[in-house]
């Protein structure tokens, strides 16, 4: 972490290095120079927005197809504060490795059925079922309920599914 | 010249391409029913079906990863490709002229593979209308093992196995898949109940359908018991998804 952040600083001082180089010698005009100034400004902070984003911070990325779900976090809209809330997945890809890699933030928007599914899917994990997600239309299920006892239809998009607790017969 | 076998006319080198095709083609079949390439990965619908008990559904995921080198307590190597489930079992496979088989069993990604004591027979290489093999197996419906969670309780059952057909179709959900080896293993045997109601039999079938290049397709196991008590329970194992490295 602290390798990366040096990395960061440094990367931020090389290119300070290269504008000063380019406002000291070249013959530009002040307001070029302001407008060089400027805009290296705006590419710090998109840099450090997009840093964050890959840095651990929940992504909005779109899920992935199949995941395991390892954890969530669950935050309601605030009316005082005017938060809009939001669903927090922490998730390993089910196509990678069989979910055995690394886990990754993902930031839904809040809404009171994901939340209670989500709810339910946590409930389950926490009573030693593990749980996989699926992101992907399920055509012809109602939305927004249990369908049945292992299979929670949380928005028409994504479901819950308990993952086998058993040894299965295996060749 | 080192090899003058080497130097041949250039119809004979033609010749010969055209047998290596084949013969490409050939070893590629050897293990097609039961692909042993890394990167193949299959996701299944599972059902438990217990006659007394309400249906239980789960998915299941394994992916097949680079062949390792396992090396057994003798000193003696072996090459086997490792199958990755998401509960985080891996299963090691090998293939030699006449077998594919299940040669060791990790039971956590982090732990060391466990050498089968015989190795378990898979299927046939080259599975012909009168293969038969047989395996010792375990009762896995009756009484459910946990994994990481060692019950002592568990039966022995041996089971033979047949080709029933090498061309069956079998429709699942992703989809029908024709040119199928379908094989039934069927076996039998006995236990006494803890609950006083002495020696029950018991009668395990196991259908299973794979696909050349892809895999096992569906698999069907029955429990039945003569106990009123165990009943008759079903397994049933059906592809929903797969990529393969090809």
């Amino acid at each position: 972490m602290t390798l990366s952040f040096f990395g960061l600083i440094t990367s931020y001082l090389i290119m300070a290095a290269i504008v000063l180089f380019l406002l000291l010698e070249s013959d530009w005009s002040a307001a070029r120079k302001a407008s060089l100034i400027a805009l290296l400004s705006l590419f710090y902070g998109i840099h450090y927005e997009t840093h964050l984003a890959v840095r651990g911070w929940p992504v909005r990325d779109a899920l992935p197809p199949r995941f395991r779900l390892v954890g969530a976090e669950i935050q309601e809209p605030n009316s005082i504060t005017g938060d809009d809330g939001a669903v927090y997945l922490w998730v390993t890809d089910m196509d990678d490795h069989a979910s055995h890699t690394q886990p990754r933030s993902y930031s839904l928007r809040y809404d009171e059925l994901l939340h209670r599914e989500v709810s339910l899917a946590l409930q389950k994990i926490s009573n030693g079922q593990p749980q996989m997600g699926e992101n992907k239309p399920r055509i012809g299920m109602q939305e927004g309920r249990i369908t049945d006892q292992n299979v929670i239809q949380a928005t028409p998009q994504l479901s819950f599914h308990d993952l086998p607790v058993y040894v299965l017969p295996e060749k | 010249m080192i090899f003058p076998s080497m130097s041949f006319p250039r119809n004979n080198a033609r010749l010969l391409w055209l047998l290596a095709v084949p013969l490409v083609v050939l070893l590629r079949h050897e293990s097609a029913y039961f692909p042993l390439t890394a990167g193949y990965e299959w996701h299944y619908r599972i059902t438990f079906a217990p006659q007394y008990s309400p249906t239980e559904r789960y998915k299941s995921v394994r992916v097949s990863l680079d062949e390792v080198t396992l090396t057994r307590p003798n000193g003696d190597t072996l090459n086997a490709t490792p199958i990755l489930h998401e509960n985080g079992l891996v299963y090691y496979y090998s293939h030699n002229h006449d077998t594919i088989q299940r040669v060791a069993l990790q039971k956590r990604p982090s732990g060391m593979p466990q050498w089968e004591e015989n190795a378990r027979i898979v299927m046939s290489s080259n599975p012909d209308d009168n293969s038969t093999w047989s395996i010792i197996d375990t009762t896995y419906i009756i009484i459910r093992e946990k994994p990481l969670f060692n019950e002592s309780v568990k039966l022995i059952v041996p089971l033979t196995y047949r080709v029933v057909s090498r061309d069956a179709t079998v429709r699942v959900a992703a989809g029908e898949f024709s040119n199928c080896l379908y094989i039934v293993g069927t076996g039998a045997t006995s236990f006494t109940t803890s609950r006083g109601s002495g020696t029950q039999q018991v009668e395990v079938t196991s259908e299973e359908w794979y696909a050349p290049g892809v895999g096992m397709v569906k698999m069907h196991r029955i429990e039945k018991t003569s106990s009123e008590l165990y009943g008759t329970n079903h397994f049933t194992s059906e592809l929903e998804k797969y990529n393969s490295p090809l």
